[in-house]
């Protein structure tokens, strides 16, 4: 019987198993599987390659002090990106109180105008490769608030359910329903728009 | 013995001496910055004809382009207050029976950015929420929102240079 | 329609709502053309956003990542064995806590007797008189604007805030 490990070869639990009994090798596996997924998602959240950059290390390394806390109950990486969005709040939050006392560039859309928005007819996804659909939806995502992005994130990508969203969050769920049907009748609009511009 | 009981007075000294100035911190130097002059309306939205409400006239032309984005034809001014705060002060303005709004002078922005304002919104005596803004002269705040009738509401707060009274 | 509505809607798409209340708002739909209409919108992005999260790759390599990753775990791990090798460090700070104590107990004395901030009378600005311009020692909400839209007007010089609030001020 051999001992040698092949790490690349092993299955997400073997290798969370190694890594709880602190075989860093077994770790450094983990983190390239799911490395642009835990950076994606923090991406998607912080629209800033920096910060991005700086949560997923930040993930990661958290994640090692906490796996003797995954249980296996959700997938390696759904745990991950959980810890990572976590983090993104957090940091959402520090930069909100931080903009309090002197706002100079305030984002948020108007909320006003997009509850008497007439109704999109057209389907954003029709026609369009999987690629392309992709690419449209993150430019999309990049124009939303951090309000919208963040709930629309959690609920489409992350698939939280309205109350946990809330929970993390730290609001109540109608502010969470409110916020993602704005989201998704500007993310209708912006498409909408976007394919527009493909016509002319 | 006496050496360790000088080396305390000593320190406990010490202590006095950071703890003094920094409760001078705590009750807190007056805010810097200059006095503000504000002229705040308070303004109804709506789709009637405004022949029907012959107490109220339009707003001017540069508080409708601000209200433009919204859907409503008209928006009527149904008061009007002008204040001003020094820094540091507070002053709760009654705009109608139903909506007030408390404005502070929370001092001198950072970067010259004009002064620092909190305005808190009171609707029916509640507090429904506070927006602070660093804020330059002849800058709007317009708080806006939707009344159960289908109406809206908007409460226009111009920051005016002083000699506009 | 109303928000109410329109956001029960959504939650029927998202599968949050209760049985009684589905059967309520499925007939709603089924009825109403501006709640299909709204219905098939959302539905449309909803589908559009399934599985549609562009994969943004981390501009960094592997070996370079974890070097990092590593060095900070390292970095911790020293830190914390540390903070556990230096039991002296406590003790020392415990032989000031006394007079650091009595310190902060005359700090907050001096403070708690503080005579009370003055206050302000009316003002006149110009001929306009703000009859309830009086100061008042309200303590400061913290309340942020709850479900508020924020946007910067740049040629209108204005900050508008909506406030998703009904109410009724007239």
């Amino acid at each position: 019987m051999s001992d040698t490990i092949n790490y690349s070869e092993a299955d997400d639990k073997e290798l969370v198993q190694l890594s709880k009994d602190q075989d860093m090798l077994a770790y450094e596996e983990l983190v390239a599987r799911h490395r642009d997924k835990i950076y994606g998602r923090a991406f998607s959240m912080m629209r800033n390659e920096e910060e991005a950059l700086d949560i997923s290390q930040e993930a990661w390394v958290k994640g090692w002090r906490r796996l003797i806390q995954f249980h296996g109950k959700a997938s390696f990486a759904t745990w991950m990106t959980r810890i990572t969005i976590n983090l993104c709040l957090d940091l959402l939050r520090k930069k909100k109180r931080q903009r309090a006392e002197s706002i100079e560039k305030l984002d948020d859309d108007l909320g006003g105008v997009e509850r008497q928005m007439g109704v999109v007819e057209i389907n954003p996804s029709a026609g369009l490769e999987r690629t392309e659909l992709r690419a449209r939806i993150d430019q999309a995502l990049e124009q939303l608030s951090e309000a919208h992005r963040t709930v629309m994130v959690m609920h489409e990508f992350q698939e939280l359910e309205y109350k946990e969203i809330a929970k993390r969050m730290e609001c109540s769920i109608g502010t969470v329903m409110s916020r993602l049907f704005y989201a998704r009748r500007r993310m209708a609009s912006l498409l909408a728009g976007l394919r527009k511009k493909d016509e002319i | 013995m006496t050496h360790s009981r000088t080396i305390r007075f000593f320190l406990f000294a010490v202590a006095l001496g950071v703890f003094l100035p920094a409760e001078r911190m705590l009750a807190g130097d007056p805010p810097k910055g200059s006095e503000v002059h504000f002229h705040a309306q308070l303004v109804w939205g709506t789709n009637d004809d405004p022949a029907k409400h012959p107490k109220f006239r339009e707003v001017d032309s540069a508080s409708r382009k601000i209200l433009d984005p919204f859907k409503w034809k008209h928006f009527l001014v149904t008061e009007n207050k002008n204040f001003s705060l020094n820094p540091g002060e507070q002053k709760k303005v009654k705009m109608s029976d139903k909506c007030t709004i408390i404005a502070k002078h929370k001092g001198k922005a950072a970067k010259g950015k004009g002064e620092v304002i909190s305005v808190t919104l009171l609707g029916d005596g509640k507090p429904i929420g506070k927006h602070t803004k660093s804020i330059v002269e002849k800058h709007t705040i317009a708080l806006c929102g939707s009344l159960k009738n289908g109406t809206a509401w908007a409460v226009l707060l111009k920051r005016v240079p002083e000699k506009q009274k | 329609m109303e928000l109410e509505a329109k956001l029960s809607i959504q939650a029927l798409i998202d599968g949050e709502l209760s049985a009684e209340k589905q059967v309520d708002i499925e007939r709603l739909v089924k009825a109403d053309s501006e709640a299909q209409a709204l219905f098939k919108e959302l539905s449309n992005t909803v589908g559009a956003l399934k599985e549609s999260e562009l994969e943004h790759k981390l501009p960094e390599t592997r070996e370079f990542f974890w070097s990092k990753v590593s060095a900070e775990i390292e970095r911790e791990d020293r830190q914390a064995e540390v903070a556990q090798s230096r039991p002296g460090a406590v003790a020392w700070w415990k032989k000031l806590m006394v007079p650091v104590g009595a310190a902060a107990a005359l700090v907050v004395a001096f403070t708690l007797f503080q005579p009370a901030g003055p206050d302000v009378a009316k003002t006149n600005f110009g001929t306009n008189t703000v009859s309830t311009a009086v100061t008042e020692t309200l303590a400061e909400t913290e309340l942020e604007m709850p479900d508020s839209f924020i946007f910067y007007m740049f040629e209108q010089n204005a900050t508008v805030i909506w406030v998703d609030s009904k109410m009724d001020v007239k």
